[in-house]
């Protein structure tokens, strides 16, 4: 019920077990604790209780690792019905998109003794993307993280290679048709096309 | 990001109900002079005109950010959709009839709800007794991702709903 938001049944169903105001009145809370961030300060408002407040520091400091938060929404009313679930679950969502393209959480103990993982909806993903009709090839590909940022931050379409071996890196983007090649060492042309200008000002700027 | 919202309503006297609620809750809807037209627009608000059982799906999908059903529509078609509003109008209830005076065991049961049906009766093996399964009315449902990302004009429009069907 909580997790359909459906507030009218939900109170039909506290109603009957005499639970103390302040209580009752923080379940009924719950479906509407979503939004961005402030939504932890309005959850530490409802319940002030030891129990809750400790679990509200932890997701607040799990959500602090995130690099820019300023994407991220939180709900504390979303419930998995997949019941292998042990802590935070995840969702992520486009703009103009109605389904969800991934979910996932914590599943301690299932497989590992700290386990975590999510799943993507290829089909979703791929239909989520404009222009699908055309064939989509990234400028760059890349072995490193960091020194990607400046360059996606400036629009530039770099793709993270799935191997850390330079070698099928490099002939992965070439049968892909990817012209640029990003690691540590820099940008490397992989076709007949220099390295932009452009690209190695951004990486120049952004280190 | 699209600011407009898209709006699911079904045919019929459900339709014009909505539309005057909805206006009282500060979302103006202005329905074109074509009884017969399925889409009408403005620039807040897009609404599509469906058939009653596709309003849930139309808005589990996407295709409109929100809608408004009737409950037992709803329960039937068991979409997973977010109901954050009892917009009490439309009532009825959802009982389990059969002749008077009859008492043996029920063998078959007939029903416009399938669904609905195999729910209720799987759950309660005694169920002679019991006349009313629910109580039905219309809901306000909104898409899943959609309440998130068009969170600045569902939430106020939720509350407004929430105080004026409120009885």
């Amino acid at each position: 019920v909580i997790d359909r938001k459906d507030q009218r049944v939900l109170s039909d169903l506290l109603e009957p077990l005499g639970l103390a105001v302040d209580l009752r009145s923080a379940l009924e809370a719950i479906p509407d604790l979503y939004g961005d961030l402030g939504v932890l300060q309005q959850a530490r408002l409802l319940a002030p209780w030891p129990e809750a407040l400790v679990k509200l520091d932890r997701l607040e400091a799990v959500l602090a690792e995130f690099e820019d938060d300023s994407e991220l929404l939180v709900d504390l009313g979303m419930a998995r019905r997949l019941s292998y679930y042990t802590g935070i679950t995840f969702r992520a969502y486009t703009f103009d998109f109605g389904q969800p393209l991934l979910g996932g959480g914590r599943y301690d103990g299932a497989l590992l003794p700290f386990a975590a993982g999510f799943g993507i909806g290829l089909e979703r993903l791929l239909n989520a993307l404009p222009n699908k009709s055309e064939r989509m090839i990234a400028d760059v590909v890349t072995l490193t993280d960091v020194p990607a940022r400046g360059l996606r931050e400036a629009g530039v379409w770099v793709e993270r290679a799935l191997s850390d071996d330079a070698f099928e890196v490099r002939s992965y983007a070439i049968a892909r048709g990817i012209p640029f090649l990003l690691t540590d060492d820099g940008l490397e042309a992989l076709g007949d096309r220099a390295v932009p200008a452009e690209y190695l000002e951004i990486l120049e700027a952004s280190s | 990001v699209s600011a407009q919202l898209v709006l699911a309503l079904p045919k019929g006297r459900i339709l014009k109900e909505s539309v005057a609620l909805l206006g009282q809750a500060g979302l103006e809807v202005v329905l074109s002079d074509d009884d017969r037209a399925l889409t009408h627009e403005s620039e807040s608000v897009r609404v599509l005109v469906t058939r009653n059982a596709d309003v849930a799906t139309y808005v589990e999908l996407g295709v409109a950010d929100a809608g408004i059903v009737g409950k037992d529509v709803l329960l039937e078609s068991a979409k997973n959709v977010y109901e954050p509003v009892d917009l009490n109008f439309q009532t009825c209830r959802m009982s389990l009839i059969r002749a008077k005076g009859a008492s043996g065991p029920i063998a078959r049961v007939a029903s416009k709800f399938p669904y609905v049906t195999q729910q209720y009766l799987l759950k309660a093996n005694d169920l002679e007794e019991i006349e009313t399964l629910f109580y039905s009315s219309a809901r306000f449902i909104v898409n899943r991702a959609a309440l998130k990302l068009k969170a600045a004009q569902l939430k106020p429009l939720i509350s407004e709903l929430r105080i004026i069907s409120k009885t």
